[in-house]
């Protein structure tokens, strides 16, 4: 596959984002009022660094979605494949699935999808 | 000197000098995205490789899920910022000399080990769909059970994770 395409999109999607902020840099005029260089320049006082902290709960969403997401790296070759193995194949995919979906209901189970 | 010898050349040094603000940023968040940087490095190396699939894979679980973890991580945590240090210069060299003989070492290795050249296959036409059909055969020569044993394996990694990361079992106790 020829890959030089994306790596030109790389460099076109990363000289955009240095040329627009170079150029507001450049010809931005700058902010005689210290409130304008605030970001959500609305009226209200800010309050607080943007960096809040999270609920310890949600660490165990991320651990789940990294589960799922290394499931979905395996659902990937069986799509490939779905052609070839058929019907086989999916009772075995669904298989793979039903088990890990074990894990989601553990999960519902024990409230850790709950919002916090 | 083939043609994507070049690219492999950026893309080392892109992932040296990233490698290195990684190791040397205070800012922990910062960190974390040149960390994520690195691993975008090494899909870049896949795709040289010719190896689309473990690119995607690097993309997808690297980046997409371990570098979330880590930045969720650091979020949870109090302070983000890592203390100002300033190592000694005695600190300063032993942790070159470490470094550098740490390097020596790989080095030595890397050009000492006789690394058997891969056979000259029948290049695949869809390497990920010939993945996909020997891992889905039940017969002779197929990968079904361990496949299927990769989900036991993954119901497993979750079920500990919430167990082991709840602070309660069914009282809710915020740890915050």
């Amino acid at each position: 596959m020829n890959y030089l395409i994306v790596f030109l999109e790389l460099l076109l999607s990363m000289a955009l984002v240095v040329g627009a902020l170079a150029f507001s840099r450049l010809l931005a005029p700058r902010p005689a009022v210290q409130t304008e260089s605030r970001p959500y320049e609305c009226g209200a006082e800010l309050v607080g660094n943007a960096r809040v902290r999270f609920h310890a709960g949600y660490y165990l969403v991320a651990l789940l979605f990294l589960v799922f997401d290394v499931e979905a790296a395996f659902l990937y070759p069986w799509a490939m494949a779905q052609a070839q193995v058929g019907l086989v194949g999916l009772i075995e995919i669904v298989v793979f699935i039903s088990i890990l979906l074990l894990a989601l209901v553990y999960a519902w189970k024990k409230r850790v999808l709950e919002w916090l | 000197m083939r043609p994507s010898d070049p690219f492999f050349y950026l893309f080392a040094l892109l992932a040296l000098g990233l490698a290195r603000a990684c190791v040397c940023s205070q800012h922990l968040l910062r960190a974390t995205l040149y960390l994520a940087g690195v691993l975008f490095c090494g899909a870049a190396f896949y795709v040289i490789l010719d190896a689309e699939f473990l690119a995607g894979i690097q993309l997808l679980v690297y980046i997409g899920g371990i570098s979330v973890l880590l930045i969720f991580a650091i979020m949870l945590t109090r302070g983000p910022d890592l203390l100002k240090d300033r190592p000694s210069p005695l600190r300063r060299n032993l942790a070159l000399a470490l470094s550098l003989s740490f390097m020596g070492l790989c080095s030595f290795l890397v050009l000492r080990t006789d690394w058997p050249a891969a056979l000259p296959a029948e290049p695949h036409e869809n390497p990920v769909r010939d993945m996909g059909v020997r891992l889905l055969n039940p017969g002779e020569g197929g990968l079904l059970l361990p496949f299927e044993v990769i989900s036991v394996l993954l119901l497993c990694v979750a079920i500990a994770a919430i167990y082991l990361a709840r602070p309660g079992s069914g009282e809710e106790r915020p740890l915050s």
